[in-house]
């Protein structure tokens, strides 16, 4: 398969598709998109798996957060206060990743010697 | 050095520089070179088309000898078979669902939690309604991959479109058809 | 010289990237230690909040 025929597997999306984009590693993906050895790339390697990891757990705390919220567990002190802690983290981790973002030319990934594969 | 990139059954045709190796019913696709993750990515979608079922095998299983590939397989075959079993005829076709960052009123932390729990609320009902036309799905907290099969692709899109459409708080990636990644477990 | 991708090409090419790194059959079972430490954490703090909320359901007794 080659590279163009990606473009059609691109099913449906609504919103905002550049920051959707931005999102995709975010996840449980540890891994900078170029493994380079130099001490530099190990550095931003390690940032971006510790971002990566207090992200993870973000979401779940918030994600727990509404479940209580849902099933009304907790009080408007509380929702006011944990709202105001997890509005506060995710404006620090958009910091911290623009900090460490890789840069558009990381994802123009080579295909270097193995072009005869494709 | 041997590049373990999916198992499959019912392949038709193998692409150059690519290799296979019988264990019971299913064939190891594997590969001299070293490739990067997207390359591996790249061949493992031309074995979709080129065959009946495809288990995708995660990047970086590598093997020095046939007998240490031989040895890692033997033990897991039924296993395998039985993934194979399941994802056969099918594509994986995968949803992802982001919260909208919504213009933060810095001071009011119950209006984000009130705006948060409408869209995980909204999320939770696309997938739930999502799962129900699949074969399978598996998801974490933004993201689902749902197996359908190949036929119903374009029918399980277009259900997504509809349900995106009365739902425009939600920002929503649906891609696809890929080989089978998220239902290819650990063995 | 790489040609500039449109937006829905370097999506997929990120989606499945992603996919390729994250997922898949693991066979040899020593694939990516950072990725087993991602699900060790995750899985310690799901018992973690599990057991707050039980806590607070007792504590609210």
């Amino acid at each position: 398969m080659s590279i163009p025929d990606l473009e059609s597997r691109l099913l449906a999306a609504s919103g905002d598709v550049d920051r959707l984009a931005r999102t995709l590693g975010d996840g449980a993906n540890p891994f900078p998109r170029r493994v380079n050895a130099d001490p530099e790339s190990v550095e931003r390697g390690l940032a971006q798996l510790v971002l990566t990891l207090i992200e993870l757990l973000r979401q779940l705390m918030e994600r727990q957060a509404l479940r209580l919220m849902d099933q009304d567990s907790l009080d408007d002190e509380q929702v006011e206060r944990l709202g105001l802690t997890f509005m506060r983290l995710a404006e620090r981790m958009d910091q911290l990743k623009a900090e460490f973002e890789l840069s558009d030319e990381d994802l123009n990934l080579d295909l270097g010697p193995l072009g005869s594969l494709l | 050095m041997m590049h373990l990139y999916a198992f499959a059954r019912g392949l038709r045709e193998l692409e150059a520089e690519l290799e296979t190796r019988r264990f019971g019913s299913l064939l190891a696709v594997v590969g001299a070179d070293e490739p990067d993750p997207l390359q591996h990515g790249l061949v493992v979608e031309g074995l979709l088309d080129r065959a009946d079922a495809v288990l995708p095998v995660r990047f970086g299983e590598r093997f020095v000898t046939e007998d240490e590939l031989a040895g890692a397989i033997a033990s897991r075959l039924e296993a395998l078979e039985a993934q194979l079993d399941h994802v056969a005829g099918c594509v994986e076709v995968g949803v992802r669902i982001v919260p909208r960052e919504e213009p933060a009123d810095g001071d009011d932390g119950a209006a984000y939690m009130r705006a948060r729990l409408r869209e995980q609320l909204a999320a939770d009902e696309v997938h739930r309604a999502l799962a129900a036309k699949a074969r399978d799905s598996v998801r974490t907290n933004r993201d689902a991959g749902y197996l359908v099969a190949r036929a119903d692709v374009d029918g399980f899109s277009q259900a997504v479109q509809r349900l995106l459409e009365s739902r425009p708080s939600l920002d929503v990636l649906c891609t696809g058809p890929w080989a089978p990644y998220s239902f290819a477990a650990a063995t | 010289m790489v040609e500039r991708r449109s937006l829905a090409e370097q999506v997929t090419l990120l989606d499945l990237v992603d996919r390729v790194l994250n997922k898949g059959v693991v066979v040899t079972g020593d694939v990516t230690l950072s990725v087993a430490d991602v699900d060790l954490v995750y899985v310690g703090l799901r018992l973690l909040l599990a057991s707050a909320a039980t806590l607070e359901r007792e504590a609210a007794r």
